[in-house]
């Protein structure tokens, strides 16, 4: 596994709320469950203070919810809004995606 | 609700109210209090999680990420208080919340000392006129939702503008917070929010704890009755101030206008007296004039700073800045710092005075 940080001047890529969103897509999960998932599926370790920046700015948004706490822990889940936005972001993603790969795809049989 | 398995073992916390580690607390204490109460329970147990099964390096990565986010949501947090207008606290802290640590903390106060002692045997003004421009101005380039909450802010840096002034020991400040002119130009409600901000500040700040005697110049007729009667009253409480400080709000003010009120008052108490109007204009001497003036027994102001670029004195202390030192600075009136201040003691310690000469 990677060890990359976050950081917002890698763009999109590593954008900490799509990568909650991403994450939070899968099921519900508290803070601790949402950074172990995101490091597993993308090599990238969400420091505790960019999540819960991400999770104040995405709750705020209405993208997701938090749920009743256990044990001192709140889960947070995708509201509708927020799998809206996922999906529409997911999709211009691969737009670019599948434009660099078939452009670098060109150049090398060139 | 389901919580997905995931590959690690979690880690195990006790109920609520566990007592989190130091440095947990320490952390939570750079985050808003809104934000801990909000997330300050979930983000403990998870900062915890982290930074014990982390090896070291990592864990320092952590910490200051942990840090990082605390600036960051300060810093977001004043914003919107600042656009809902709450703005609590003193406004460095919430202009400042997130500028470089360093500077504040070291290099700053180090430079603030430096100019202290440069001042230090220099000549200091006795009395200092501030007009204090730019609170719009400056609200508009911070984003602020209105200009009028310009006003609000400039009017709590008021309060330090009159510490610096304590420390750097001078006796006798006026405050240029509303010209006549504003009264009768500027729209309603924001006349209405300028006046019950000075409102705010005379009573919780100047009629509380009355460090300084509080004097008024300017036309009460022409401010609404809780204006009137809030100055009025901060006037009565501070009477007794025996620190030897002296503010004068100039609050509805304008230079011409009281120059005329003084010579009108002057005519009226010769009139009682049966002097006749050849004889007073034989005898009449300045200090008729300025006896009868809102700052009667004051000293005339040796030093007049103007904030926000504006090179005029748009009719503050008309009659008394006769020979006052001009001092421009291009800061607007709350970004005006304590170090802008001593530049302008220093600068007029350097000035060669000539009082007309």
């Amino acid at each position: 596994m990677g060890e990359r940080t976050t950081t917002n001047d890698l763009g999109r890529w590593s954008d900490p709320p799509l990568l909650v969103l991403a994450s939070l897509a899968g099921g519900p999960k508290h803070g601790y469950a949402i950074t172990q998932d995101v490091a597993d599926q993308t090599g990238v370790r969400l420091g505790p203070g960019t999540l819960y920046g991400a999770i104040g700015r995405l709750e705020e948004r209405g993208l997701i919810e938090a749920l009743p706490p256990a044990q001192r822990r709140r889960p947070y889940r995708l509201t509708s809004a927020g799998e809206q936005v996922l999906a529409d972001t997911a999709r211009q993603l691969r737009q670019v995606a599948d434009l660099g790969l078939s452009r670098l795809a060109l150049t090398r049989t060139r | 609700m389901t919580m997905r398995p995931h590959g690690k073992a979690e880690p195990v916390h006790g109920p609520a109210g566990q007592r989190d580690p130091r440095y947990v607390r320490m952390i939570l204490g750079c985050y808003p209090p809104g934000w801990r109460e909000r997330y300050g329970e979930e983000f403990a147990v998870l900062l915890t999680d982290l930074v014990d099964g982390s090896p070291w390096p990592a864990k320092m990565r952590l910490l200051a990420d942990a840090v990082g986010g605390g600036v960051a949501a300060r810093r977001r947090h004043n914003r919107g208080a600042a656009i809902r207008g709450q703005v609590r606290g003193p406004v460095t802290r919430t202009i400042r919340a997130g500028k470089a640590l360093l500077g504040q903390r070291f290099i700053y106060p180090l430079y603030i000392s430096r100019l202290r002692g440069q001042l230090a045997g220099g000549t200091l003004p006795r009395h200092v006129g501030i007009i204090m421009d730019g609170n719009r101005r400056w609200a508009r380039q911070q984003g602020l939702a209105s200009p009028s909450l310009g006003h609000k802010y400039g009017a709590e840096h008021t309060e330090e503008m009159l510490d610096w002034c304590e420390r750097a020991g001078i006796g006798h400040v006026t405050l240029f917070m509303c010209s006549a002119e504003n009264l009768a130009h500027r729209d309603s409600d924001e006349v209405a929010f300028l006046m019950r901000v000075i409102e705010e500040l005379v009573a919780d700040r100047l009629a509380r704890h009355p460090a300084w005697q509080v004097h008024i110049a300017g036309n009460l007729d022409m401010l609404p009755d809780s204006t009137a009667r809030a100055l009025k009253q901060a006037v009565e409480v501070s009477r007794d101030c025996t620190t030897g400080r002296h503010v004068t709000l100039a609050v509805g003010y304008g230079g011409r206008q009281e120059v005329i009120e003084a010579f009108r008052s002057l005519l009226y108490e010769h009139a009682e007296r049966g002097t006749t109007l050849l004889e007073l204009a034989d005898t009449i001497t300045a200090d008729d004039i300025a006896r009868h003036l809102y700052t009667a027994g004051q000293p005339d102001p040796d030093l007049v700073i103007r904030t926000s670029g504006e090179q005029r004195l748009s009719n503050f202390l008309l009659w008394q800045s006769a020979y006052s030192e001009l001092y421009f600075c291009e800061a607007y009136w709350p970004a005006f710092r304590e170090v802008d201040f001593l530049r302008a003691l220093r600068s007029f310690a350097a000035r060669h005075r000539r009082y007309g000469r």
